[in-house]
């Protein structure tokens, strides 16, 4: 995955006013116009353009303008702010400039006189809190600020919903006004319906508000597009339901015009048309707006005010205020604000939001707590580590924006054939119309003709007449209105799955890749034990104490930083020891370490280190095998060239760990194991998990050449690490999973991050991303299926055989099933459960599991 | 010329040819006429459109830019 360099800088734009992925592709060509923009991903399912580029040569404003220009609104916040006292113009100058600099202001001003600041802003860069600091900077003390109109990304979605259907109940009752008029001669309706009502002139009436005023925004937005040559599909919305209304008030007011005659007006073609794509465009902005709905509740999850401790006083502040280090407490029923450290009191805390946990979790001093997460029973009070965009939920939301607003490889195929599918589907429809006027009338027509599902004959039709019915109907049913939803609403309702369990994908791509993982390699310290591991036995040389053993241990070890360093570490501290700090240390990835103390040389690592030394083991060799033996690590500390002590040291394998890897492997996937320990030992730790494939002695920096080695083979691989020095490996994998991110989600490489460290939650993921990337399929197969079965019937094809052709309201029809198979396909995301948690449950388990096992360490 | 003017120009030049072509063939309804060369201007403008506003105008932009260099 590309990471910018570091002069490039990120911008999130919300754009308003898109409706297909022909708009799509048109503000990415206006934003890559720009000078200096350097990559432009634009999702239709966020309204996000997401934009790299050159601060120093682009600007937000100069984007903005470019996105407007061809008839689109970047969704700016306005906000205004009253200074204290009106600055000076030189001073207000610089305040304009200072905020000009800030990443996502697009315009600032100071009115003269009354001290008035308005700031254009993007709130998904900068956010109020930015600008008030920023205005702090210049000496103005915090000052009131009020965002005059913001619009975020779901609550334009939840308008866009609104706009429709108050258009849709426009149109309802009037449509069926028209079909009730239409057919009322027909199929016994003339006993329950008035014949008035199937008077031409009352069908005119009826239908006009229909297609002028429900319709309008079709007509308005085509020429605008047109006015600067962009064709979108609001152009083939405004010539299929244009044409049609057109011929049925030709047939009105001149029947003999060709058209079909006096009995062929078409008034329930142009009604159901635009009533049926009113229905598209409702139901597409309703699978948006639920597509967004993880991000919503995460956004208003954010908490707004917090009880500091100031001068031994508790004192109710906006939570922008609270700085690292406050003491802030929480009651019983609060939010926690932001993140922290218990240094007081306990309580239970549901982490649901955030971890996907279903269990309260027991947090008391020392634990960790997330701003955001919900104190259930007790009061206690915590020291803040992380405050505003620091916060695991802040990250958590970046991470999920971000993810929801790139594109999966399988979009941008889609979006190049939609992009154009415009043109070729006018140039289809003229090439149809030429074909049944010069050649297909003459040839086939008989006055038997009929249009589907409608009671008309087309006796009256003349060569022009029936030739532009047929190539309307090819106008209206090539429609491929669905195709730019198919995707991003896929995307979000996966990534936003994949946040209600914690687990959370670093764009579509991961998704993506994920769900075509074939291998999944963990790194075994951290993941499939808990990486944690202490010290079991201690087993000395002749003339040599225990206590004496642990000491030269503790001493090499204490600057190193190694989990299996902690745990020599806490054994002393256990036996009331306290070691020297050495006189030089040096860790030896993968072996161990070397130290010097008070004139002695301490060796301790593996029995490799030793042998390169050149350090006899036979003394120990009997009672280092049988630890071994018993899945333990020995360490092996060697003092003055002479072996002085074994230390064996044991992790304890999660609990989780065999139920996770037999879920990988009846998904059909190969599990691996990759480990630092000796290859009986490292089997020892597959057999107890279940893993087949053991990748061991494997030394850090050969963790990336195993995983390359794997791709080499052909599979596609998932490595699955802690973050301790993964990096590499993770980095190096088709798809780089961290596992048990905790609050600190975005200082973790990998694709995917896990904010549990639970190893089913792995399982999770990736069958998170199979039913996403599954989605994406079947909704590109719903929104392209459709239009391409249908194109040649609406051509004409069978009319030769049936003389029949297909209505304009059928080929509406179709194009509203399309988009309604979207939308309800994407709907099912919204129950889905990944199996791994129906079976096991989310942090409470519904079955058993194993007792934990203790498993060597690696180094 | 810019794009706008030269697509609405072709578009007209193709409904005049299907005028004449429907003339031609004895399509007799005026109206039958005025509506088919209407379609068919309609439909060729819309698909000239984009191809030549944003051609033409990019053309133009390079114009100026290599104006401005050979003006330094």
């Amino acid at each position: 995955m590309r990471r910018p360099p570091v002069s490039v800088r990120k911008a999130a734009l919300p754009i308003y006013g898109m409706t297909c992925a022909a708009c799509v592709a048109h503000v990415g060509e206006a934003l890559r116009g720009v000078p200096g923009v350097q990559g432009v991903v634009v999702n239709l399912a966020s309204h996000r353009a997401y934009v790299e580029y050159d601060p120093g040569v682009a600007s937000i404003r100069a984007m903005r303008r470019a996105v407007e220009e061809i008839g689109y609104r970047v969704g700016l916040e306005v906000a205004h702010l009253r200074l204290p006292t009106p600055p000076e113009k030189g001073e207000a100058e610089r305040i304009v400039d200072t905020l000009l600099a800030l990443p996502g202001v697009a315009t600032a001003s100071v009115a003269a006189g009354s001290g008035l600041l308005t700031v254009h802003f993007a709130p998904t860069m900068t956010t109020l809190a930015d600008i008030e600091q920023a205005l702090r900077g210049h000496g103005y003390p915090p000052i009131t600020a009020e965002v005059v109109a913001g619009e975020r990304g779901w609550e334009e979605s939840r308008r866009e919903v609104r706009r429709w259907g108050l258009r849709l109940l426009l149109a309802t009752p009037l449509a069926l006004a028209v079909m009730a008029g239409t057919f009322q001669p027909y199929w016994g309706l003339s006993r329950v319906i008035p014949e008035v009502l199937h008077h031409k002139v009352v069908l005119f009436l009826l239908t006009t508000p229909i297609v002028v005023g429900a319709g309008a925004p079709f007509f308005l937005a085509s020429l605008r597009g047109l006015r600067r040559g962009v064709a979108d599909m609001n152009l083939l919305y405004a010539t299929g339901i244009g044409a049609a209304y057109l011929i049925a008030v030709i047939n009105t007011f001149w029947p003999t015009a060709g058209f079909g005659g006096p009995k062929a007006t078409f008034y329930e073609a142009a009604a159901l048309l635009t009533w049926f794509i009113l229905l598209g465009r409702y139901l597409e902005a309703l699978t948006r707006g639920r597509a967004s709905e993880a991000l919503r509740r995460l956004l208003t999850l954010r908490p707004r005010r917090a009880r500091v401790v100031r001068q031994g006083e508790e004192v109710d502040v906006p939570v922008e205020e609270v700085q690292v280090g406050d003491l802030v407490v929480v009651r019983p029923g609060e939010q926690v604000p932001v993140d922290g450290v218990v240094v007081e009191g306990s309580s239970a805390v549901d982490q649901s939001l955030l971890t996907g946990e279903s269990m309260p979790v027991e947090k008391g001093p020392g634990d960790e707590v997330m701003g955001g997460t919900l104190n259930k029973t007790g009061s206690f009070t915590l020291r803040a580590t992380r405050v505003g965009s620091e916060t695991a939920i802040a990250q958590i939301t970046r991470l999920v924006e971000e993810a929801q607003a790139s594109k999966a490889p399988i979009q941008r195929l889609a979006d190049a054939v939609a992009g154009r599918f415009i043109l070729w589907v006018h140039g289809l429809a003229l090439a149809t119309f030429l074909f049944w006027f010069l050649f297909g009338y003459e040839r086939w027509f008989t006055p038997e003709s009929r249009l589907m599902l409608t009671p008309y004959t087309l006796t009256l039709a003349g060569a022009v007449g029936f030739a532009v019915l047929v190539s309307i109907a090819v106008l209206v049913i090539s429609c491929p209105c669905a195709v730019g939803l198919a995707t991003p609403a896929a995307v979000m309702a996966g990534s936003g799955k994949g946040a209600e369990h914690g687990i959370l994908f670093k764009g579509a791509d991961a998704l993506e890749a994920a769900a075509k993982v074939q291998v999944v390699v963990f790194d075994k310290t951290g993941t499939l034990t808990k990486g944690r591991p202490e010290v079991t036995d201690v087993v000395t040389a002749p003339g040599v104490s225990p206590r004496e053993a642990v000491l030269w241990a503790a001493t090499a070890e204490k600057r190193s930083e190694h989990p299996l360093g902690e745990a020599v570490l806490g054994r002393a501290r256990a036996e009331g020891l306290s070691p020297p700090d050495p006189d030089a240390f040096q860790a030896l990835p993968g072996k161990g370490v070397e130290a010097h103390t008070n004139g002695h040389t301490v060796l301790l690592g593996n029995r490799r280190l030793l042998e390169e030394r050149g350090i006899p083991l036979y003394p120990l060799e009997p009672q280092a095998e049988a630890l071994e033996q018993e899945g333990k690590t020995v360490l092996f500390l060697a003092v003055e060239g002479r072996l002085a002590a074994l230390i064996a040291v044991a992790d304890t394998l999660r609990e989780t760990a065999p139920l996770a890897v037999r879920e990988l492997q009846g998904m059909g996937l190969r599990v691996a194991m990759l480990t630092g320990d000796n290859r009986r030992t490292a089997h020892a730790i597959a057999r107890q998990v279940g893993i087949e494939m053991v990748m061991a002695e494997v030394l850090p920096w050969e963790k990336a050449r195993a995983v390359e080695g794997l791709q080499g083979q052909g599979y596609r691989v998932a490595m699955v690490g802690d973050g301790v020095n993964d990096a590499p490996s993770l980095a190096r994998a088709d798809v780089g999973i961290a596992m048990g991110a905790g609050a600190d989600v975005t200082k973790e490489t990998g694709h995917i991050i896990l904010v549990k460290d639970d190893p089913l939650d792995v399982a999770a993921a990736l069958q998170i991303a199979r039913a996403t990337l599954r989605l994406i399929k079947q909704n590109l197969a719903w929104a392209f299926g459709y239009n391409v079965a249908a194109i040649p019937l609406a051509m004409g094809v069978l009319y030769p055989f049936t003389h029949q052709i297909v209505s304009p309201e059928l080929a509406a029809l179709l194009m509203a099933t399309s988009s309604l198979s979207v939308t309800l396909n994407t709907q099912r995301m919204r129950g889905y459960i990944p199996p791994v948690r129906r079976r096991y449950g989310g942090g409470a388990l519904a079955t058993p599991r194993p007792a934990p096992a203790t498993v060597p360490v690696g180094r | 010329m810019s794009g706008l003017p030269l697509s609405l120009g072709l578009a007209l030049l193709a409904a005049g040819l299907f005028l004449a072509l429907a003339t031609g063939k004895g399509e007799t309804s005026w109206a039958g006429r005025a509506i088919g060369a209407g379609w068919v201007f309609l439909l060729t403008a819309i698909i000239l459109m984009p191809i030549l506003v944003p051609k033409m105008k990019g053309d133009g932009d390079g114009r100026r830019m290599s104006h401005g260099r050979g003006g330094r």
